[in-house]
């Protein structure tokens, strides 16, 4: 019986810490079934013209045939260009591989920048392959080895399985009976034997043996009796990425070079061949290719040779959707003397479609700072929230954010229920936004050390 | 009755809808319960094959068989025959069945509005391969 014609499981490897970061309140972008931006769904609030481009592209990633496509997301600080990124990352769900990058983190010792951008661009491909095997699958209901009676004869043994509609009786060879012992697998443990490696393994112990003992060790699970037939054949559909089948296949035992992290540069030809190999299975129909999205933020940190990189690298075939997102204006690209828009050289600019965002107004921020509030598990009444709200209009968003918890823990001092004005007034006299305290520099400039004191230069953001 | 039945086209549309659902329901939970039924019978001539390999060698040695409803007395080397040519049938069958399952029960899902699962319908792969690909 095939394994999904029973239910699904997803198998959660990692438990998730569940720390609240600054985007952890956004589960999607929001949209409805014609792709409309709702005004305030799943942690987005406003924003509306770049949530709908976003939508569109979504669909262009779902549908997987285009490849190599790129999106530059530009706007100035706290306009909601990584939660826009978020709300993608989150739509796509697990099964898209969805790889998150920092502009900065591909400059690094261990390897050349070109090196990381192709890990990273390896990263976002998905291969979908599916292990098929034939397995025995039972409730033990007695095991049997007899121990020979004259030296060298081999030990002969009987087990019993049984599921709930059929029991029967196997013959144990030596290898068989040595890993069972190994396994410790006594009458009432629920086992799965592979046939084709043979290899056993105890998945628990059976609920209707639980009254056997008065007490049992601490890493008891119990499992239910199995249904069905005794031998199953059992498939399973694993997604891998390229950059780990390319991490597998760059030098012996290389599966530990994934755990540790220390890939080092890996070869071209390595790289080509798994290429065509991939390419070989797609043919025989025994894998398929997921292409996924990779996020550069701060992307006005890549220099000229990056960016070069990046013109041949999305002309590939197999190459993810690229989304990137930068908060510069007319700037100088980096490794050259020359400026252009975002930072990022013309004729990478013209391969991108380019959504912009604009800065909230007051009443979306008010629902955004509701938003938050109700994430970090605040209470505030309402005449806070509205100060805070006029607050983050005067200084940032980022700003207004931040205030939140601080009011909160000011509130919990004083044994209060819900935070209130004096608690925001507190911090907002504790913790200084940005143009208060570069006010503050301009009257004590020449009291801080190694000021230079100047009279007429702005000083640049 | 009958009338508003026949005159409302999404009434019909509805009955059809709900005949092809569980008619394919029918048709997975039997296909279910034969592969059940078939491993059972799959056991048992394993079982059986066994006993008749530990008996010891002896050439004039009769098994009794059940047929149905009748008891045969055979020799034993034809028994075996008989039983492990039931075996390949068996295999056989239940390995179409299985084929067969999996788009059917795609089907199912997709009749009941679920999401496909997708991935189901590519070739068996083995971890060897993973390892060796650039031989």
């Amino acid at each position: 019986m095939t394994e999904e014609a029973g239910k699904l499981e997803q198998i959660r490897d990692i438990t998730r810490i569940d720390r609240i970061g600054a985007h952890s309140h956004i589960r999607g972008l929001g949209l409805n079934d014609a792709l409309e931006p709702r005004h305030t769904s799943q942690g987005m609030v406003g924003q509306v013209q770049a949530r709908r481009a976003a939508g569109i592209i979504l669909e262009m990633i779902k549908e997987g045939k285009i490849a190599g496509r790129a999106i530059l997301i530009g706007g100035q600080p706290g306009t909601g260009k990584t939660a826009i990124a978020m709300g993608m990352s989150q739509s796509l769900g697990t099964d898209t591989p969805f790889t998150a990058i920092s502009g900065s983190e591909i400059f690094s010792l261990e390897m050349s920048r070109t090196e990381a951008l192709t890990q990273a661009f390896r990263k976002s491909i998905g291969v979908r392959i599916k292990e098929e095997t034939e397995i025995i699958e039972g409730e033990v209901v007695e095991i049997q080895i007899d121990r020979p009676v004259s030296e060298g004869g081999a030990k002969v043994g009987k087990l019993t399985l049984k599921t709930t509609e059929m029991e029967t009786i196997y013959d144990l060879g030596a290898k068989m009976i040595e890993s069972l012992t190994k396994e410790k697998v006594q009458a009432g443990d629920i086992i799965t034997i592979d046939k084709s490696s043979g290899r056993s393994t105890k998945l628990g112990r059976s609920y209707t043996r639980a009254r056997d003992y008065d007490a049992m060790g601490p890493q008891t699970k119990y499992v239910h009796c199995p249904e069905g037939e005794l031998q199953k054949r059992k498939e399973v559909v694993h997604t891998v990425s390229l950059h780990e089948i390319d991490v597998i296949n760059s030098r012996t035992q290389g599966f530990l070079a994934l755990f540790s992290g220390d890939t080092g540069e890996i070869k071209t030809e390595v790289r080509d061949q798994i290429s065509i190999k991939i390419a070989e299975w797609r043919e025989e129909g025994k894998a398929d290719i997921v292409p996924g999205v990779l996020f550069i933020d701060e992307v006005h940190m890549l220099d000229i040779e990056c960016f070069s990189f990046l013109n041949r690298a999305l002309e590939s075939d197999m190459a993810p959707i690229l989304i990137m997102a930068t908060n510069r204006g007319i700037t100088k690209i980096r490794g050259t003397n020359y400026t252009s828009p975002h930072g990022i050289p013309i004729d990478l600019l013209d391969r991108l479609l380019i959504v912009s965002t604009v800065p909230y107004d007051e009443k979306e921020m008010h629902k955004i700072l509701a938003i938050r509030c109700e994430e970090e598990d605040v209470e505030m009444n309402e005449e806070a929230l509205a100060i805070l709200t006029k607050i983050g209009g005067e200084t940032s968003l980022r700003y207004a954010i931040q205030l939140i918890t601080a009011s909160a823990l000011t509130c919990r001092k004083r044994k209060g229920a819900e935070v209130e004005i004096q608690d925001i007034k507190r911090v907002y006299a504790l913790f200084l936004d940005e143009s208060r305290s570069s006010q503050f520099l301009k009257e004590y400039q020449k009291d801080f050390m190694f000021s230079e004191i100047q009279t007429d230069t702005d000083n640049s953001k | 009755m009958s009338t508003i039945i026949e005159d409302n086209p999404l009434i019909k549309e509805a009955i059809r809808y709900l005949t092809d659902l569980e008619l394919l329901g029918e048709e997975v939970l039997s296909d279910k319960h034969q592969l059940v039924e078939l491993d059972r019978k799959r056991n048992a001539n394993r079982e059986a094959l066994r006993k008749l390999k530990q008996k010891p060698e002896n050439e004039k040695q009769k098994e009794w068989v059940c047929f149905g409803n009748m008891f045969i007395q055979m020799p034993t080397k034809s028994v075996s025959k008989k039983l492990t040519e039931d075996q390949i049938e068996i295999e056989k069958e239940i390995r179409t069945i299985q084929d067969n399952l999996k788009p059917k029960v795609a089907r199912l899902h997709k009749l009941e509005g679920e999401e496909d699962i997708s991935g189901f319908f590519l070739k068996g792969f083995t971890p060897a391969d993973l390892k060796n690909m650039t031989s």
